[in-house]
């Protein structure tokens, strides 16, 4: 009779192996995609959406003295 | 497969064994007994680690000449031996073991309280939980499988050469799998590899494979090493 159980040993264990390995692949890259914020820092948009346009620091208020309206939070 | 087989084949194994099983026995009553005030986490994984290694010596086919010629002259198939021994492994020795580990804790505990009237040592029986030590009944079902196979697949020292294996295997796939995972996360974030926000971790639970997937993976792993066993006996019998 044929000796199988090493090899049957040695190529499940290696089977095991690499089908696990492309599993884990697949898994980590899958929660990539669905929740990036797991694996590196994601900029907060929503908040960037939440402000008026033109209320950046790129804008620049022309104004003359006495001018300010100080009820408006963004001139100041 | 003949039935009256596996029943004579359990029967000639009591009639040989039943002293050094006993023995055995006796040494697990008063081990158990010995530890009683220890933590259950402690006593509770030497009884498993007894269930595990039992097996590991039950079958002495190969180990030297004349335990070779002792099993080929025994009159029954190959999966008959297999199955008698299986049963041995997984029933007999299990409950045999249970059973003295419990009668070892309760024959100490009923003396320290009842004759040394201590009463420091916690409510009777509790705290043993499987779930503390991180595994269920099916895991203890697949060591003993293992160790079954490697009581098989080694000729000398097999308790010692299988834990070795099973120590080399595991830190060799804990590598694979580290280098795996690193690979992964450093193609994603090449700054900073190790980066994950702990906050939102707790929705990684939705990747878990499930209980009753890890339970079938057992199950198959069980089935996988009986096989082998069966193979390899066919083997040094040919």
């Amino acid at each position: 009779m044929k000796k199988y159980t090493n090899k049957i040993l040695l190529l499940t264990l290696l089977a095991f192996t690499v089908v696990s390995g492309i599993v884990i692949t697949i898994l980590i890259q899958h929660a990539n995609r669905v929740h990036p914020e797991f694996f590196h820092p994601v900029e907060d948009k929503s908040v960037q959406k939440a402000l008026p346009v033109g209320s950046g620091s790129d804008t620049v208020a022309i104004v003359k003295p006495g001018q300010i309206d100080t009820t408006d939070i963004n001139n100041l | 497969m003949n039935i009256r087989n596996i029943k004579n084949l359990l029967v000639s194994y009591f009639i040989e064994n039943w002293r050094r099983d006993l023995l055995k026995s006796w040494i697990v009553v008063f081990l158990i007994s010995a530890l009683l005030s220890w933590a259950p986490f402690v006593i509770l994984a030497v009884v498993v680690a007894l269930i595990i290694l039992w097996p590991s010596q039950i079958l002495a086919n190969a180990t030297n000449v004349s335990a070779r010629i002792n099993y080929l002259m025994i009159p029954a198939g190959t999966a008959e031996k297999i199955v008698a021994n299986m049963l041995i492994a997984n029933v007999y020795s299990v409950i045999a073991i249970v059973f003295s580990a419990w009668a070892g804790y309760t024959a100490a505990y009923l003396f320290t309280t009842y004759c040394l009237h201590i009463d420091n040592l916690g409510s009777y029986l509790s705290g043993f939980d499987f779930q503390r030590l991180g595994c269920s009944i099916l895991t203890i079902y697949v060591f003993i499988s293992i160790f079954f196979f490697g009581s098989i697949y080694f000729r000398k020292n097999r308790t010692v050469t299988t834990i070795l294996w099973l120590l080399i295997v595991s830190i060799v796939l804990f590598v694979i799998y580290y280098s795996i995972v690193y690979l992964n996360l450093k193609i994603i974030n090449p700054a900073d590899p190790f980066y994950l926000n702990i906050q939102t971790t707790q929705t990684i639970a939705h990747y878990n494979a499930g209980v009753i997937a890890n339970n079938i993976a057992e199950a198959a792993t069980i089935i996988y090493f009986y096989f082998l066993s069966f193979l390899r006996l066919r083997e040094t019998e040919a």
